[in-house]
């Protein structure tokens, strides 16, 4: 059974085996999965065809299969492969294979001569009689097999149709059942380091109970200090006190005593003394 | 621990930032305040106070019988250096619970990775899908390959065309699935 879509020209001589069908064509992308449980849950959305509608991936079983066994005979009973594009062919039509067949024999041109030659005969002998119908439906059929081939026309059309070339969704399908298992492992190995991180966390926990009680340490080790330092600044300053008041009492005492002495002798003595003593000066002078 | 004199952060603040999961990110930057707020405390006094000048304060004081047993009394007294309470305790409780569950997690990990390294030889050692016949197709892919017997589905075998349970009772009503001879096709 050929694939939905794709449209093949050209005989061919080959059997084709049948293409695996999917159970559901694929019709989901990948957007994002999570790790639930050691399972891997794909959230899907609805756009391309070539990945799985199932959100969960399973065990994968490895299943020999018996067609892959190393007694087949791979001479005698080769792997067929399918053709996904049409094998060559001359003139759209005659595969390449008759060409090469009689290549040895009849050389470039013994195919064409051979043709030529089957059709001169049986038109000639009446084997096969050409009637007006018969010419223009033959050379009609071999036009629209032209335009389809070979034209621009015709290549448009056939990438049109095989865009959605089923080789190209199994290799995805095998690329995006990889792609998920090498995400996960690489994700498991993230959150391993992740984790591995928690030592550093109770280090600092540990630490930080450290720092509060070098904390408390030091503020009582320095309170300590200040209280005692500001009882013996004090006292300094009042023994300062003591010994400045000391002097000025002393100071304002010598000039007491002084004043009374100077009270005790006559006004007048000292003014005629200090008269004379101007008279001579000025003398002097 | 408490002879242990913790001076500053000998912590990979760094280190434990890169492992921080964005959720909790919130969490890691009030901790790391929280730290940073117990250095700050520490380091706003120095870590032994100063020397007092005794003959200093000998000489030049009012009171030299209060200097002396001032000096006595300070270098007799020793601060003790406070204990913990059983913080250090609890802590280490909850780290063996933690690092037993962060082990086992990193063991079971290591399982699943070698499933899926399992998983991935086999996968690329199916032959190409462009080789396959059905029947290859279903050895390897029992679950996705179609199965007329036990998991019969509609052309074209997409989910969107498989009937539902209205389409089943729509047709049960009109006698499809009867048992006994077909009502149509007695």
């Amino acid at each position: 059974m050929l694939s939905r879509l794709s449209f093949k020209t050209g005989v061919t001589f080959f059997r084709q085996d049948r293409l695996p069908l999917l159970r559901y064509q694929p019709s989901a992308s990948l957007e994002m999965y999570r790790i639930e449980k050691n399972k891997i849950v794909k959230e899907v959305s609805v756009d391309d065809i070539t990945k799985v509608a199932a959100t969960e991936v399973t065990d994968l079983v490895p299943r020999p299969s018996p067609f892959d066994s190393p007694l087949r005979d791979h001479v005698n009973f080769p792997k067929p492969v399918r053709l996904e594009r049409p094998s060559p062919t001359r003139m759209a039509m005659f595969p390449e294979e008759w060409f090469k067949f009689l290549y040895p024999k009849m050389g470039v041109t013994g195919p064409y001569t051979l043709g030529i030659g089957l059709i001169l005969l049986l038109v000639n002998k009446e084997i096969y009689l050409i009637d007006d119908f018969e010419f223009r439906h033959t050379v009609a059929f071999y036009l629209w097999i032209y335009v389809f081939v070979k034209t621009p026309l015709g290549k448009l059309l056939q990438n049109f149709f095989l865009d959605n070339l089923e080789s190209e969704q199994f290799r995805k399908f095998r690329l995006y059942n990889e792609e998920v298992r090498l995400e996960a492992i690489k994700h498991e190995k993230e959150e391993q380091w992740r984790q591995e991180g928690k030592q550093l966390l109770f280090d600092a926990k540990k630490e930080n109970v450290g720092l509060q009680l070098e904390a408390m340490y030091r503020n009582n080790s320095m309170d300590l200090y200040q209280q005692v330092k500001r009882r013996l600044d004090y006292q300094v300053e009042v023994a300062k006190i003591d010994s400045r008041i000391k002097g000025q009492f002393m100071v304002n005492w010598v000039n007491e005593k002084v004043k009374e002495s100077i009270s005790k002798m006559s006004e007048k003595d000292n003014l005629k003394q200090c008269i004379a003593n101007l008279n001579t000066l000025a003398a002097k002078a | 621990m408490a002879s242990k004199r913790v001076v500053k952060s000998s912590v990979d603040w760094i280190e434990m930032s890169k492992r921080v999961p964005t959720v909790q990110k919130s969490n890691f930057i009030a901790f790391k305040a929280k730290s940073d707020g117990y250095i700050r405390k520490v380091a706003v006094n120095p870590e032994e106070p100063p020397k007092i000048d005794w003959s200093y304060y000998k000489a030049n004081a009012a009171n030299k019988a209060i200097v002396e047993q001032f000096e006595k009394q300070y270098n007799n007294t020793k601060i003790p250096y406070p204990s913990d309470k059983g913080a250090y305790a609890k802590i280490e409780e909850e780290e063996k619970v933690q690092m037993s569950n962060v082990r086992e997690f990193i063991k079971n990990s290591n399982e699943r990775i070698k499933k899926y390294e399992k998983d991935l030889e086999i996968i690329r050692n199916y032959t190409p899908y462009e080789e396959m016949t059905e029947e290859e197709f279903a050895y390897a892919h029992p679950e996705l390959a179609l199965d007329s017997l036990n998991k019969p589905t509609n052309f074209p075998h997409t989910p969107e065309v498989q009937p539902d349970a209205e389409d089943l009772e729509f047709f049960r009503k009109r006698g499809f699935f009867a048992k006994g001879p077909d009502r149509y096709f007695p």
